[in-house]
Order: C-alpha cells, then sequence, then structure tokens
C-alpha cells in the first residue's frame, strides 16, 4: 500500500508509464498476479522467521511421513498446517490493508534535545484490526535504522499516535526517513515487510551551550523614554495586526481579538536600550578547528535565544549576507534554520560589511573556546567545558 | 479508544496458555501408556498444579533448573535409551515427555515457548499417528486455536523491547482479577471473528485433506509402529480363565461395516486363533514351522488355496474390518472368504490349516481389512496334509507315530497324566456306551452331557483339584465357563480318537442402528471347539457352552437365527463417531479421492442434464405458443407479458431520467472541491511571494516545493482534506516567514 502522499508526490511525473491512464491500470491476470506472489516487488518483502522456518520444515517432515506411511492422521495434520500458513498469509494481508500513516517531523529539533516525530496512524477497515506493527525509520543523523512499535492493537476505525524519539548529535538539515512498515502478525511465521521511503526534512540547530555576557545590560543604551518606529517590546502601542505563529500570548491584545472575533497582537515600539547586532564570521582561516566553529554556531545560537527574549536583538548577518532583521520568533527560526547549515567559508567575502553601534563580533579563544566581542572589544566568551 | 491487556498481563496468559498446551500433549501421550498409568497422573498433576499455582513454580530460582533439573534430565533421558535401545520409539516419547514437562515448569522465552510449541504438537501428532484414535480429532482441534492464540501472545511481546529477558511479575496474580481484566478487555465481535477465523481453518483443512494428492511410496517408517502386549486369552498360549477374564471388559474390539444389516444372518464366530496343543492344563499354538506357519508379505489374499467360499456364497459384498490394537496380533475372521485385502503391505504369518491371519507384533493402533465374499458354514474343509495323516492314524501308520508331536496329530494328542485320562476314558464309556459313533452323533452327546451336568458361570468350581484341571472340573465340576465346556469337549473327544482343536475368538456382538455397522466388544470374546469329521473331511464347530444354540446338532449350526442387540443412546453415538472417523478419516485414499470426484463429475452432469431439459421444455413451450400465437389465449398472455416489460422499462426510464434531473438541478455548477479551492488560493498566495526579490535561496526553494504540492492538491488526483491538510499546514507555516 501506497502512501496517499506518494501517488501525490509524482503526479506531474510524465515518465510515469501510467501518466496519461485516467484510472491507474489493476493487474487482473492470474499468472502475473502469481508470479507477483513468488517474486515479489521491491516494495514488498516477506521474509521467513526461524519460526516460519520451523513450520516449513515439520510441514515437509510431516509430508515425508504421511507418503511413506500413507497415514491420514499426518495428512490431517499436515493439512492443518498448511491452512494455518494460509490463514497467517491473508491476516497479514490484511492486517496492512486501509491502514493510513504520515509522519510528523518534531517542531523543533536542537543538538543535545530530546524530541520526538509522530506517525499518524489509521485503521480505516471495518471488521479487522491491525495489529503488531513496526516501523522502520531512518534518521539522516544517526544512520542508524530504528523501528517503532505499534503496542497496542489499533482497533478497525480507529487512529493513534506513534512518537519517535530523536536525540540528534550533530546540526544540520536531515531527512526523516519513513523507510518501511514491517509486521509478523499473526503467529510470526512470516515478516512481511512494505517499503515506502517517504522522507520528510528537519533542520537541527546548533545545542544551546553556557556562555558569559551580560546580556541585560551590555551594549550603549538610548535615552530612558525614547522608542524608536520599529517593532520591540516597549510601552508605545505601534500597530495592531492579527497573531501569527511564534507571537507571544502576553502581547494578545483581547479587546480587539473579540472585537475582530480572530486573535489581534499589540505591536509595540522599542523603547529602552539598542539592540545587538550579530555579526558572524565563518572564515576557515578564523578558527581553529571544527570544534571550535560548532561552538561557535552554538554559542551565537544561544546568544540569539537570550537577546531576542529580552528584546535586544535588532539583527543578525552571517559572512557578506544581507542583514536579517528579528523581529518575531519566527524570523529567529529562520536564522537557526541558517546556522545549522553554517560551514567554514573558504572563499573571501565578496565585499566587507561596515561596521554598526553594539554590533556582536565573534572570535576564538584557547583551544576551542570563542570569545564575544562589543564593537571590537572583549566582552564575554564560551563557558570552559 | 479501548481497554488493553498490560505486558505482565499478556506474559501470565502466554504462560497459562502454555501450561494448558501442555496438558493436552500430555493428555495425548497417555494414550501411549509409556510411563504407566501412576506416573502418566503424576507428571499431568504436577502440571496441573503448575498451571493453578504459578507463583509456586516461578518461586523457583532458575539456577536450580539449570543445575540440577537439565543434568538430571539427561541422565535419565541417557540411561532409557541405553536401557530401551531396542525400540526407539518408547524412550524417544518418554524424552518428549520429560522435555515439555521441564519446558512447562521452567521459565520460558520466545525460543523457549517455540520449542515448547514444537514439542507438544510433536508429541500429539504422534501419538495419533500410533494410536490412529478419534481421541487426535479432538486433541487437535482443542490444541490448535490455543495455540494460535499463544502464537499471537508471543508474535504480540516480540514487538515489544522490553520482552526479551522479561520476568513476569506474580505477586498480585488471581484467577479471578486475571479473568476480570480478560472479560472486561475481551472485544465480543473480535472473540466470534477469531472463532469464524478458525472455522475457516478447519474448512480450509478438510479441503486441503481431501484434495492433497495421494500416491503412495509403500515403505513404513519403523518408529512410527508401536507394538504392545496381546489380551492374555488370544496369544499363542491360553491359560485358563484367560478369555473369561476378557468378557468382562465392555470396550469395543471390533467394528465392522457390513453391507447391510441381513448379511449377518445367524451367529456369527470370529475366529482369532485355534489351538492345537494341549499342555500342563494350557492350550497352545505349535510352534513348528513350514508349511504350518509361514511368513508373508502380503497386500491380498485371494482365500486359502484349499478352501475356496462355495460359489453360492460369492455376492461381491465387502465386509471392512477395524480392529482396535493391543487385543492381539491375529485377526478375526471367517473362517471362509474369498478375498482378504490390506491398506498397504504387511508382512503376516499365515497358518493355512487353522485358517488364521496374523501380523507381525500385536498392534498398538486400529488395523483394518476388508474381506469379498465370506461364508457363515459350521463346517469347514480340512487340508489335505490333515486328511492325509489323520487318513494314516486311523489305519495305524508306522510313521505316524515319530509325527505325534506336530500338526495335526497334536489335535488327537492329550497331554494327560494316566489317572486324568483313565477318568475320560470312563466317562467317554458312558455317553458312547462303547459303540462307534459319527462325529456329530459324539458330539451331540458331549453338549447334551455337558449342558446337563453343568451351568454356565464365569466363577466355576472344581477345578483346583490335585490333577488336570479340566478333568478335575468335569469330574468334580458343576459350574464353569465357555473355556472349560470347550476344553472338556476337546479332551473327551481326543481322549474318544476324534481330533479336536480349541479356538478363541468372538462370538455374536451387536447392532449401532445410529451409523448401522456391527460392534464386537471384548465381552464377546469366546471359546468353543473344532472337531474333525473324516466322513466329510471337515472340520465342524462346536460350541459346547450353554446358551449360544449348541444344543442343536452342530451340522446344522450355521442355520440357527441370531438376533442383534441393537445399541442407541449416548455411548452408541459416540462410537458411530468413531466409526465415521475410521470410515471418512482414516480409511480415506485415492480411491475416496477418485469416487469423490466422479460423484462431482456426475452431480455437474446430471444438473446439466436437469437445466438442458428445462431449456428443452421451455423451448418447445415457445415453439407452441409460436405456433399458436393466434389464438384468443396465447395472444392475451403474450400481450400482458409485453405490457408488463414495457411497463417495467418505463419504469426503469423514469426513474433513470428522475434521478438525472434531480442531480441535474441540485448541483452547483460553480461549486469547487473545498480541498481544490484552498489549494487554488495558497497557489495564489505562495506565487506572489515567489515573485518577492529579496527572497534568500532556502526560503526560495521551500516555496517551489510546496508549489509543487499544492500543484498536485489543485490538479492532481482528488483526495481526501486529511490529506491535503499537513499541505496546507505546511504553506501557512512557510507563508508567514518574511523576507
Amino acid at each position: 500500500m501506497l502512501h496517499p502522499d506518494a501517488e501525490l508526490k509524482n503526479w506531474n511525473d510524465w515518465t510515469d508509464p501510467d501518466f496519461f491512464v485516467t484510472t491507474r491500470h489493476r493487474e487482473s491476470r492470474v499468472v502475473p498476479l502469481f508470479l507477483r506472489q513468488i517474486l515479489p516487488s521491491r516494495l514488498l518483502r516477506t521474509k521467513m522467521t526461524l519460526s516460519g522456518w520451523c513450520l516449513v520444515a515439520v510441514s515437509l517432515g510431516l509430508g515425508l511421513a504421511a507418503y511413506n506411511t500413507a497415514n491420514n492422521i499426518l495428512f490431517l495434520a499436515l493439512s492443518l498446517l498448511l491452512s494455518s500458513l494460509i490463514l497467517s498469509g491473508i491476516l497479514s494481508l490484511i492486517n496492512f490493508k486501509k491502514l493510513g500513516w504520515n509522519l510528523r517531523p518534531p517542531e523543533h529539533l536542537r543538538v543535545g534535545q530530546i524530541d520526538a516525530a509522530e506517525i499518524d496512524l489509521s485503521n480505516r477497515k471495518k471488521v479487522f484490526p491491525s495489529v503488531a506493527l513496526r516501523f522502520l525509520l531512518l534518521f539522516d543523523a544517526d544512520t542508524k535504522e530504528e523501528t517503532v512499535c505499534l503496542r497496542n492493537t489499533l482497533d478497525p476505525g480507529e487512529s493513534c499516535k506513534l512518537k519517535w524519539v530523536l536525540n540528534p548529535e550533530q546540526r544540520g538539515q536531515f531527512k526523516l526517513r519513513l523507510l518501511g512498515i514491517q509486521s509478523k502478525y499473526p503467529f510470526g511465521f512470516l515478516q512481511k515487510t512494505i517499503k515506502i521511503d517517504s522522507e520528510t526534512t528537519v533542520f537541527v540547530w546548533p545545542a544551546r551551550i553556557a556562555y558569559t555576557f551580560p546580556v541585560s545590560s551590555g551594549g550603549r543604551r538610548m535615552k530612558a523614554g525614547a522608542t524608536k518606529k520599529q517593532p520591540g517590546q516597549g510601552s508605545d502601542l505601534l500597530n495592531i495586526r492579527p497573531y501569527e505563529y511564534g507571537d507571544a500570548p502576553r502581547f494578545i491584545d483581547w479587546k480587539a481579538t473579540a472585537r475582530s472575533r480572530r486573535l489581534m497582537i499589540r505591536q509595540l515600539a522599542q523603547e529602552g536600550g539598542s539592540g545587538y547586532h550579530l555579526y558572524i564570521d565563518s572564515d576557515e582561516t578564523r578558527w581553529h578547528n571544527e570544534l571550535q566553529f560548532e561552538q561557535l554556531c552554538s554559542l551565537v545560537c544561544s546568544l540569539a535565544e537570550d537577546l531576542f527574549h529580552r528584546g535586544r536583538l535588532e539583527s543578525v548577518r552571517i559572512d557578506d549576507s544581507i542583514d536579517m532583521p528579528i523581529r518575531a520568533l519566527h524570523e529567529l527560526h529562520t536564522f537557526w534554520d541558517h546556522m545549522s547549515l553554517l560551514k567554514l567559508r573558504r572563499e573571501p567575502l565578496k565585499f566587507f560589511p561596515g561596521q554598526r553601534s553594539n554590533c556582536l563580533t565573534f572570535g576564538p579563544v584557547g583551544e576551542d573556546g570563542v570569545a564575544i566581542y562589543l564593537e571590537g572589544s572583549y566582552a564575554g566568551q564560551t563557558d570552559d567545558k | 479508544m479501548q481497554a488493553k491487556l498490560t505486558i505482565n498481563e499478556l506474559h501470565q496468559i502466554k504462560w497459562l496458555i502454555g501450561g494448558v498446551l501442555t496438558l493436552i500433549s500430555l493428555w495425548a501421550l497417555s494414550d501411549l501408556d509409556l510411563l504407566g498409568s501412576g506416573l502418566n497422573l503424576a507428571v499431568i498433576t504436577i502440571t496441573g498444579i503448575a498451571l493453578l499455582k504459578p507463583r509456586w513454580v516461578h518461586s523457583i530460582p532458575e539456577t536450580f533448573w539449570v543445575r540440577f533439573v537439565v543434568p538430571l534430565i539427561l541422565v535419565m533421558v541417557l540411561l532409557d535409551f541405553a536401557v530401551g535401545f531396542t525400540s526407539l520409539v518408547s524412550p524417544l516419547m518418554r524424552m518428549v515427555t520429560l522435555l515439555i514437562l521441564y519446558r512447562a515448569l521452567a521459565p520460558r522465552n520466545r525460543r523457549e515457548d517455540l520449542q515448547m510449541l514444537l514439542l507438544c504438537l510433536f508429541s500429539i501428532i504422534v501419538s495419533g499417528a500410533i494410536t490412529v484414535s478419534l481421541l487426535f480429532a479432538v486433541q487437535i482441534l482443542l490444541f490448535a486455536p490455543i495455540a494460535m492464540v499463544f502464537l499471537l501472545i508471543v508474535c504480540l511481546l516480540d514487538g515489544e523491547p522490553e520482552s526479551k529477558n522479561y520476568l513476569t511479575k506474580w505477586d498480585q496474580f488471581s484467577f479471578k482479577k486475571l479473568i476480570q481484566h480478560i472479560w472486561y478487555v475481551l472485544d465480543l465481535r473480535a472473540f466470534l471473528l477469531c472463532g469464524l477465523l478458525f472455522a475457516f481453518v478447519v474448512l480450509l483443512s478438510a479441503g486441503v485433506f481431501i484434495l492433497i494428492p495421494r500416491f503412495e511410496l509403500g515403505q513404513t517408517i519403523p518408529f512410527m509402529q508401536m507394538e504392545t502386549k496381546p489380551r492374555s486369552g488370544f496369544s499363542d498360549t491360553v491359560s485358563l480363565n484367560s478369555v473369561s477374564e476378557i468378557i468382562e471388559d465392555q470396550s469395543v474390539a471390533l467394528r465392522i461395516d457390513v453391507p447391510n444389516i441381513d448379511s449377518v444372518s445367524s451367529l456369527p464366530y470370529w475366529r482369532i486363533l485355534a489351538l492345537d496343543r494341549y499342555e500342563d492344563g494350557e492350550f497352545r499354538l505349535s510352534k513348528e514351522l513350514g508349511s504350518f506357519r509361514s511368513r508373508r508379505k502380503l497386500r491380498e489374499l485371494s482365500g486359502w488355496v484349499e478352501k475356496r467360499v462355495p460359489l453360492n456364497s460369492k455376492k461381491g459384498e465387502q465386509w471392512t474390518f477395524y480392529f482396535e490394537g493391543g487385543v492381539s496380533q491375529y485377526l478375526p475372521l471367517p473362517a471362509l472368504f474369498q478375498t482378504i485385502r490390506f491398506t498397504k503391505e504387511y508382512e503376516f504369518q499365515l497358518l493355512p490349516d487353522l485358517y488364521v491371519i496374523g501380523l507381525d507384533s500385536v498392534q498398538r493402533s486400529t488395523f483394518s481389512y476388508q474381506i469379498e465374499n465370506l461364508a457363515w458354514n459350521a463346517r469347514t474343509p480340512a487340508s489335505s496334509r490333515e486328511n492325509k495323516q489323520f487318513n494314516c492314524y486311523s489305519n495305524g501308520c508306522d510313521h505316524v507315530k515319530e509325527q505325534m508331536a506336530s500338526y495335526p496329530l497334536t489335535t488327537l494328542n492329550l497331554g494327560l497324566q494316566e489317572t486324568d485320562r483313565l477318568l475320560l476314558t470312563k466317562l467317554n464309556a458312558k455317553l458312547t456306551d462303547n459303540a462307534a459313533v459319527s462325529t456329530s452323533e459324539y458330539s451331540e452327546r458331549v453338549i447334551s452331557y455337558l449342558s446337563n451336568n453343568f451351568r454356565y458361570s464365569l466363577e466355576p468350581d472344581g477345578i483346583k483339584g490335585a490333577g488336570d484341571p479340566i478333568v478335575s472340573w468335569l469330574d468334580s465340576g458343576s459350574t464353569g465357563h465357555c473355556e472349560l465346556y470347550a476344553g472338556a469337549f476337546v479332551l473327551l473327544a481326543r481322549e474318544a480318537g476324534y481330533p479336536a482343536r480349541m479356538v478363541v475368538g468372538f462370538a455374536g456382538g451387536s447392532w449401532n442402528s445410529i451409523e448401522d455397522f456391527f460392534v464386537v466388544r471384548n465381552s464377546d470374546a469366546h471359546a468353543w471347539a473344532e472337531i474333525y469329521d473324516p466322513e466329510s473331511k471337515e472340520w465342524l464347530r462346536v460350541d459346547p457352552t450353554p446358551g449360544n444354540g449348541s444344543a442343536a446338532n452342530p451340522s446344522v449350526l450355521e442355520t440357527v437365527n441370531f438376533e442383534f442387540e441393537i445399541e442407541a443412546g449416548m455411548w452408541a453415538w459416540v462410537d458411530s463417531l468413531r466409526m465415521q472417523w475410521y470410515r471418512r478419516i482414516i480409511s480415506f485414499d485415492q480411491d475416496d479421492q477418485i469416487t469423490l470426484a466422479s460423484s462431482l463429475v456426475d452431480m455437474r452432469d446430471s444438473i446439466l442434464d436437469t437445466l438442458s431439459k428445462r431449456f428443452e421444455e421451455l423451448y418447445s413451450e415457445l415453439k407452441g405458443r409460436v405456433s399458436n400465437f393466434f389464438s384468443y389465449k396465447s395472444l392475451l398472455s403474450t400481450v400482458l407479458v409485453l405490457g408488463l416489460c414495457f411497463g417495467l422499462y418505463q419504469l426503469w426510464r423514469i426513474l433513470f431520467i428522475g434521478s438525472n434531473l434531480f442531480s441535474y438541478f441540485s448541483r452547483k455548477p460553480n461549486r469547487l472541491d473545498p480541498v481544490r479551492k484552498q489549494a487554488s488560493l495558497y497557489m495564489d498566495k505562495v506565487k506572489a511571494k515567489m515573485n518577492h526579490p529579496d527572497l534568500d535561496e532556502l526560503h526560495l526553494k521551500a516555496l517551489q516545493n510546496l508549489h509543487t504540492g499544492l500543484e498536485a492538491l489543485r490538479f492532481g488526483p482528488k483526495v481526501s482534506y486529511r490529506v491535503a491538510v499537513t499541505q496546507f499546514k505546511a504553506a501557512r507555516r512557510v507563508l508567514r516567514r518574511r523576507g
């Protein structure tokens, strides 16, 4: 059985022989169907288990004994074993019928933090439950195949969620792959596997690390009460806008929400101190080793997170790219997506970004530490491990 | 979501089901009687206790099983094989019993569970194959569904990561709680479904059993045959009272599929063995070999060479015998028959002079054979060897004295002390008045004497005298059983110079009215005599025991009418099930397959015939109608039929047009599938966002992917909202991003 999405995935692939066929061709000829059972396709594998081999051996022994002795008791036992094998095959086939699944990646995935992807599983059969299912999964970062089991039976018409616990150890963009579904149901004679190979991409953000830097108090400050015409966390109201994913609930304007019957957010003007601008230089010659570079990525993300929550993050810039203003949480997440992909830069910069006030830059310190510089002056660093 | 059983409960159920499977297999093994009834009971009791009190068994430390029980079993098995090396099957099955018991009691994981299941299955099948009993059907029908549930639980637990070395907790276990929880969790629909599936398996098995191709290789597997001891009354040596002991046993010894109830017209005598020699108060069969006793491999025997069935008895009737195991190695047979057939080639002992066929050993399982045309004669022809020897003896040939120790002259040998002989001489003189009488006349007189002076009883008196017990009984007894009557007749006849021999077997039987077959029980065991008639050169059957119609002249005995005891009721029904089992299952072979196939072909032909006749009738009717079309009646009926057809057509048309009109008026031309509509909206937004100049590569790629997905929803195959919603969510997420 293919996932419904799989059909959609290649819907416009005109190289598919069935592309111009309005209805999918279903094989109904006996011989090809029979051959398909003997030589199953790449997507369907049936493997004999130990108990299956035992059953075959017992059946062979029984058959030999039956034909040698013409003893009908042995023929009877042989018939029962063969019938059990047929029943096993039928139930195994039914077990996968009308089964729907969908792999949902976790919202956020960060190095060193445990999170879980979810498999939405639904049994659309009318009579038969689905039992003893194992999902074969692969997380690119681990390169180790994992299995998630359906612990209980899934009754007809019911659905459930299975958790796939992920504990990534490196940042980057990875694929969560659902390789197939496996089951030994009902008697464990056969292990049937349906290959699916559906995948979804996730970003693993750099780890959160400890550092020393006065996030709240450092940097230049504007005069008290002065506000800027950019959104921030001051007291002056700039605008009321609809709610967006990532907005803090404390900014919800309940009166406006009630009036417009949708969640509305108060957008306040930035006030108080100036925010920081982070500049990340990934020059290969600057960083001693990969570990130190990883420390840089982790430090930048941790610092950006803390600054954002204190309303002191203005923008970020990576090498010679344009400034990325960070005004909402999803912008911070987009920045982290970039950070998860950041690599040591070998080429020289196309242009050198100009110096800004309250600009935080980073440089190596010690063997694998990273120092924070505020407008060129040392301001903090990563904690020693 | 319905409540489910916990992992621990599943492990507990698995353990308990394992115990039940063990009990069933031990029950099957007890049919083989390998350990003796006491030990069998002990083994079953131990398993039963383990099943009822699982906490006790689980409190035994694992090291006890590994360090003490395993070596003990190993030693026991090796010793058993060393002592009983001549027979493979008995020590093998004893080993299997021990292993099953060990697996039932010792802690089990998945591998051990499967081992236990295989051992149980092996024991049930081997026991069934050896005993060929109906109990096998009961046991396998109990075993199969329980084993399936067991395997299902093993399969469910196999998926659990922690179940590999799981230690089942029994501290809080109680049957009441477990049953209550199972009852709470049990879905009646699932239960019914399981029942239906099992019924499907049984039907499928029946189908496979019938259709499986059969070709006989004619081999035997030696270890599949188990010997046992015969009944003491039906062995080569029959001591006094041994036949009478069998009479007290009411179990079935022989079932006979007879052509019809009228085929058994007189009291049937099923001869098992004729005993020619008398020594030390015991009747024996001579040990000599050669023409008297030979061994041959046979599949079919066409009567005895010199003793063909008279032509008037050849009615083409088939009699199928199902002889229970453990009775005798010799087959119960009528004296004369045309052909005897066996299911395959066996090695037999043939004693043609005695009309006896014996197997190589006493079978534990039921043995079946078929006889074509049998005769109920009380007189059976003697062989030429017998006639020659008896003729020589009566003429006083010299070389006869040298052959007195071998058959047939052993039938004249008394083997008594002089005092006992004198007593018999005295009695014979009294019976014959020292005059020469014919064999029939002599037999009649002896029978008359015995019935006038003795009463039938299973507790005889007067046999514990100083001399020979039979002579002693004749001298001082007053009550006796068939062996004493027959033995006394034989000894008296021999003393009077008539060759005579003792015959043991069954006399009579009953009729099972449920399945219509003849039943002979062990209680029908009987002993009678055969006396040689030199005039007709035949052996006369003489049954001196009172109550068996023997008061009449033996020469006309065969005409005595016999009234069956008709069996009905529950036990008769159970017995009829056994007969069905033998008829339909055990005796099912390639011929039956062919018969079944031909009956199916016949059925098809008859259906086709019926159909073609029906069509012919219809055709002729139609032809008649057409030829008489212009008659008023025909015209009226035709118009009515045509009118009805037209009316039906119009009704269908109205319905069809009506439904089309309904859908036409109820349609909303501008309405689009909500999924496509939503996808279209998102596509516009995504397109607009893709034209944004400041888009970075990553974002653009995400938007392109999203657009492809939305295109699929908008223009691709129709999908449900549930499938599309993930794509819509992704679209919202990507569209929220700025820049």
